[in-house]
């Protein structure tokens, strides 16, 4: 049977990080801006198995790569905990999570 | 993995993906999200990662999700919906995606090759060359990949253990730390905090205490114009509530750089030694108050005194379909004007 091939990981991966980059630039929602960083780290994941599974180490995957993935998701998921803490704290201050609003710091 | 599946759940993931920028309410760009992490996960199992697939839909799907979800919740957004996005900022955010993947490219033409099989025949052969100091003989790795499984958890278990030992325990430090940095964020901070909260939570206890407004209203009253003209600034807030009601005779109690507009209220020409913090109204953020104050609005008295056809007015002002009514900011600004003259 028909398998997909590294490249067209490597693609999706890529065009994933893209969308979260895109979301990133236009959204003005705090908490979306976060959501597609949290994107970004999970296509870069994808990344990092797909080359995992490509280059056998001892006719084995090389879980050199999914070890890193393992510790990107637990990293992320502390980093999800304590952004959405200050985002709560920040919206207690100041009633808004636009970052248009939030240009306290230009002045 | 079939080409079929695959190209279907990439096409979830990146849908998915596609959602979380292009939808607007927030909860819907979370569901967008939770399909695109599930379509991820099934392409890392479909790279014979089941473990790393299976803590994919666990922590990001599962637990990451259930926690932005649960703050969209917490946080009433509904106004920050029907803002549109900005040209410019869709224009960057089209080209510089655009530039990262032309610059993928010769990456995707470099690496060609297609993915050797990991079939039983293979996970023999691997078993034998596997060295001994990575699976003893007779341990649980090797019965696996003698019978054709691939071990993937034993062997993840077996490098984070081992050679990841120490990482381990520093990301432990770290979940701890994060831990103790969410409990100090979520404390409630008494006194330095540029808050407002507390105005809000002493406005309505004021207004709820019915006495107020009780002694406010019959001193007012009774109270001479000429009087109240030659009454000091600060008690003129007090007074001028119960003068404006009456046409005819607000002129009397106005400020010096202050008139009387026949569409928009009362307007200073400049700006008032007793200007307000608009922006502590429930609806009125930073750049609405620089508004507003444009217009010649600066105190809370002004909005709490605007007329029907006064916040139509500045409802078509500031191009806000029906938002002043809706957050009812003559309400708020009333409450917060009897806060500061008591």
């Amino acid at each position: 049977m028909a398998t997909a091939s590294l490249t067209e990981y490597l693609f999706f991966s890529g065009l994933l990080f893209a969308i979260g980059l895109a979301g990133v630039i236009i959204r003005r929602n705090i908490i979306v801006i976060f959501m597609c960083l949290e994107m970004m780290l999970a296509a870069a994941s994808l990344t990092l198995v797909a080359f995992s599974r490509a280059n056998l180490v001892n006719g084995l995957p090389d879980y050199d790569g999914q070890m890193l993935v393992f510790f990107i998701i637990t990293v992320a998921a502390a980093e999800v905990a304590v952004g959405l803490a200050i985002i709560v704290a920040l919206y207690r201050a100041r009633k808004t999570i636009s970052t248009d609003d939030l240009t306290s710091l230009k002045n | 993995m079939p080409t079929i599946l695959f190209y279907l759940f990439a096409i979830l993931m990146i849908a998915g993906g596609v959602c979380v920028v292009a939808l607007k309410n927030p909860v819907s760009s979370a569901m967008g999200m939770i399909g695109s992490f599930i379509g991820l996960a099934a392409l890392l199992i479909g790279l014979n990662a089941y473990f790393v697939g299976t803590l994919q839909v666990l922590v990001y799907a599962g637990a990451i999700m259930v926690l932005f979800i649960f703050i969209i919740m917490l946080l009433d957004l509904k106004k920050e919906e029907n803002k549109e996005f900005s040209a410019s900022s869709i224009a960057a955010g089209v080209i510089i995606p655009l530039l990262f993947i032309l610059i993928t490219i010769p990456v995707y033409q470099s690496v060609s090759n297609d993915f050797s099989k990991l079939d039983k025949k293979a996970l023999v052969t691997a078993e034998a060359d596997l060295p001994l100091s990575e699976a003893p003989k007779g341990s649980i790795i090797r019965t696996k990949l003698k019978v054709g499984e691939l071990a993937d958890v034993n062997l993840i278990g077996q490098k984070l253990f081992t050679e990841y030992n120490f990482p381990l325990q520093v990301v432990g430090v770290l979940l701890l730390v994060a831990t103790v940095g969410c409990v100090t964020l979520s404390k409630k901070l008494h006194g330095d905090e540029p808050d407002a909260n507390p105005d809000q939570r002493m406005a309505k206890t004021i207004a709820k205490s019915s006495s107020i407004p009780a002694v406010v209203q019959p001193v007012t009253d009774t109270e001479n114009p000429e009087v109240i003209n030659s009454t000091t600034s600060k008690d003129e807030s007090v007074t001028e509530a119960a003068v404006q009601p009456k046409p005819g005779t607000p002129e009397i109690t106005l400020p010096l750089n202050a008139k009387n507009d026949e569409k928009l209220g009362v307007i200073y020409d400049s700006r008032p030694d007793d200007a307000d913090d608009l922006f502590l109204i429930n609806g009125v953020g930073p750049i609405i108050e620089d508004k507003l104050n444009g217009f010649g609005v600066y105190t809370f008295k002004q909005i709490a005194d605007w007329s029907p056809e006064v916040v139509s007015q500045f409802d078509d002002l500031l191009s806000f379909k029906g938002r002043i009514e809706r957050d009812n900011w003559t309400a708020q600004a009333t409450e917060f004007h009897a806060n500061k003259s008591i």
